[in-house]
C-alpha cells in the first residue's frame, strides 16, 4: 500500500457503501464511506459492530467513526484478509443493530455556559431548553475520552463553534454542545465545548462490559429535571 | 493482608511511574485507548532478564527514579531509560539482574540516558486486570495499581516472588544521550492535502518537543507553523500519528491519547520507530526521516 493514496475498494467492500481505502501507516487502514451515502451510518455501524463479534486475524481495534471505520492490527495490513472477512460478513449477512435508547436526565440552570450560548444564540433559557430537550441524539462515535459520544442531531438553531480557550477542567456529568455535536463528559478532562447542562446519569463503570452506557448508534434524548 | 506472598513500600514514587503491560484491546471503539508501555521492547527485555512471560506487567519509570524496600526475596531487572542504581546504597549494575533478600532497599538515582526505564521483577506484580490489561489509563483512574502513578507509602504486592537461577547479562544498548533523535515516519492520511511549503518543513526541519508532552502524546512546535486548510470529519486515531493543530503546531499520539482525532495526520512513525517516542525528553528535537515504502 503506498501512503496517502487511496486504493479502490474491492467490490464486496463496495457493496458495503465502502467508497475508498485510506492506508494509515503499514499496520492499520480507513475504509471511507462516500459524503453522499445518507445510509452510511446505517452501513458503518452494524459492519463495524460485526468485526467486533467475528475479528478479522490480528485485529486490535475497530473504529467506526461518522463516515469511515479505522482497522487497526498488530501486524502489517493484510489487505487480502480484509477482503476476505467483508466476503464472510457478506455470506452471514450483518445482523441489523438495535440502537439502545437512553433517555438522560438533565438540568441546565446551573450550567457554566447556558446564559452565555442563550445570548450568542439569541434565545431564552426555556426555548433553548426546548428545542434541546425535544431533539433524538444519535451516538455517531465514541472517542477523545472513554464513553464520550459524539451525539449528532443537534438542531442548527443550536449550533456553536468550539470555545476559543477550552477549559482546563470540565466536571463529570457535564452536557456540552460544540459544531454540530451534543456530548456528555464521563470525566473529568479539559475541554473546549460549551457547557450547557448537568446529569447525574452515571457514565463509567470498569466492572461492567461495556463499561460505559452509551455505545455507537445509541439513542438519547435529555429529560429536563 | 491476607495471603501477603511479599510487597515493596515505594519510598519514592517518581515523577510518573506506572504499571503497563502490552495494553488494553477491543475498547477503542468505546473511547478506551489501549495504553500500555511506551517502549515496548524495553519492556520485553526486562521481562526477559527474570525469566517472566514478555509481555507481564512492569514499571514504566518517567524521568526521575522509583525506590523501594522489599518484604521478600526477588529478582528484578530494569531496561530502557540508564539512571544509576543502588541496592542498600551500594551502586549495582544496571546491565544484569538484581538479586534482593527481604529489608533490602532499592533506588534508582540520576537519570544518564532516555526517559523512560522498565522495571521488572520475577513473578511478576499482584494486581487485577481490566479488559484483559494490567496497564495504567491514569487520566481514567483505570488499571494498574489503583489506576494511578506511584506515590511514597504505596505497598505493591507481589505475585510470585522469587529469585531466578540466571545471572543474566543485557545484551541490549542503553538509549544514547542525544539531544536529537532521527525518527523514521511514512506520509499520514491526510499528506497529500498539506502544501508543498509544509511537506518541505517538515522533512527538512527538526522539530522541538515540548515539555507538556505526556503518554497521551508529544507536543512538537517547528520554527515556521504547519499551516494547513484540510478540515476532517473525526475519525480513529492511532499512536505514532502526528496531527497538526489549527495553530500549526503538532501533537505525536502516544498510548494514552484519544482513539479518534479531527485534526489532519500528516506523519505516522513506522512501527518499528515508535518505542523510540518513549525515550524523548521535553526541550529535544526530533528530525524525520522518510521511510521508502
Amino acid at each position: 500500500m503506498i501512503q496517502g493514496h487511496a486504493i479502490e475498494p474491492p467490490q464486496v467492500l463496495k457493496d458495503f457503501g465502502v467508497s475508498a481505502i485510506r492506508p494509515y501507516g503499514p499496520q492499520a487502514l480507513i475504509l471511507v464511506f462516500a459524503d453522499d451515502n445518507d445510509r452510511k451510518l446505517d452501513l458503518i455501524h452494524p459492519l463495524a459492530s460485526h468485526w467486533l463479534k467475528h475479528p478479522i486475524p490480528n485485529l486490535l481495534n475497530v473504529v467506526p467513526a461518522s463516515d469511515s471505520i479505522t482497522l487497526i492490527f498488530e501486524h502489517d495490513v493484510d489487505l487480502k484478509a480484509v477482503t476476505h472477512a467483508a466476503e464472510r460478513a457478506s455470506k452471514l449477512g450483518l445482523e441489523p443493530i438495535t440502537p439502545q435508547h437512553h433517555e438522560v436526565p438533565i438540568s441546565y440552570d446551573q450550567a457554566p455556559d447556558i446564559h452565555a450560548v442563550c445570548d450568542a444564540l439569541d434565545l431564552t433559557v426555556a426555548q433553548f431548553q426546548q428545542l434541546h430537550s425535544e431533539t433524538l441524539y444519535r451516538a455517531d462515535m465514541l472517542g477523545f475520552i472513554p464513553g464520550f459520544a459524539y451525539l449528532s442531531g443537534l438542531p442548527a438553531t443550536l449550533r456553536m463553534p468550539r470555545k476559543a480557550t477550552p477549559r482546563t477542567h470540565v466536571p463529570p456529568g457535564s452536557v456540552a454542545i460544540a459544531e454540530q455535536y451534543c456530548a456528555i463528559y464521563p470525566l473529568d478532562s479539559p475541554g473546549g465545548w460549551h457547557l450547557i447542562g448537568h446529569t447525574e446519569l452515571p457514565l463509567l463503570d470498569w466492572q461492567r462490559e461495556p463499561f460505559c452506557p452509551i455505545k455507537p448508534s445509541d439513542t438519547v434524548r435529555f429529560i429536563p429535571t | 493482608m491476607m495471603n501477603d506472598k511479599g510487597h515493596w513500600r515505594i519510598t519514592q514514587g517518581g515523577m510518573f511511574s506506572t504499571l503497563q503491560d502490552a495494553g488494553r484491546f477491543h475498547q477503542a471503539h468505546l473511547g478506551l485507548p489501549p495504553s500500555g508501555a511506551l517502549d515496548r521492547p524495553a519492556m520485553r527485555r526486562a521481562n526477559r532478564m527474570v525469566n517472566n512471560p514478555a509481555d507481564a506487567a512492569v514499571i514504566e519509570i518517567t524521568l526521575t527514579g522509583l525506590s523501594f524496600q522489599t518484604t521478600v526475596e526477588c529478582s528484578i531487572a530494569v531496561s530502557g531509560a540508564c539512571f544509576e542504581l543502588q541496592v542498600n546504597q551500594n551502586r549495582v549494575s544496571d546491565q544484569q539482574t538484581i538479586h534482593l533478600n527481604p529489608g533490602d532497599h532499592f533506588s534508582m538515582g540520576q537519570l544518564l540516558s532516555g526517559a523512560r526505564a522498565y522495571l521488572a521483577v520475577a513473578g511478576g506484580f499482584d494486581v487485577p486486570l481490566y479488559f484483559g490489561s494490567h496497564s495504567t489509563y491514569s487520566r481514567a483512574q483505570l488499571g494498574g495499581f489503583q489506576g494511578r502513578a506511584f506515590e511514597k507509602g504505596d505497598r505493591l504486592a507481589l505475585k510470585r516472588p522469587h529469585k531466578t537461577n540466571s545471572q543474566q547479562q543485557a545484551t541490549w544498548q542503553r538509549p544514547k544521550k542525544t539531544p536529537r533523535h532521527i525518527i523514521r515516519a511514512l506520509p499520514g492520511p491526510e499528506y497529500p492535502y498539506f502544501s508543498d511549503q509544509v511537506h518541505r518543513i517538515i522533512w527538512s526541519q527538526a522539530v522541538q518537543v515540548g515539555t507538556d508532552s505526556d503518554r497521551m502524546g508529544l507536543r512538537i512546535t517547528t520554527s515556521q507553523p504547519l499551516l494547513s486548510e484540510t478540515t476532517i470529519t473525526s475519525a480513529g486515531l492511532i499512536p505514532g500519528t502526528l496531527q497538526v493543530t489549527p495553530s500549526g503546531a503538532g501533537i505525536i499520539s502516544l498510548n494514552d491519547g484519544p482513539c479518534t482525532g479531527g485534526y489532519p495526520r500528516l506523519l505516522q512513525v513506522v512501527p518499528e520507530h515508535i518505542h523510540l517516542l518513549a525515550q524523548i525528553k521535553p526541550n529535544e528535537r526530533i528530525h524525520w526521516f522518510r521511510n521508502q515504502a
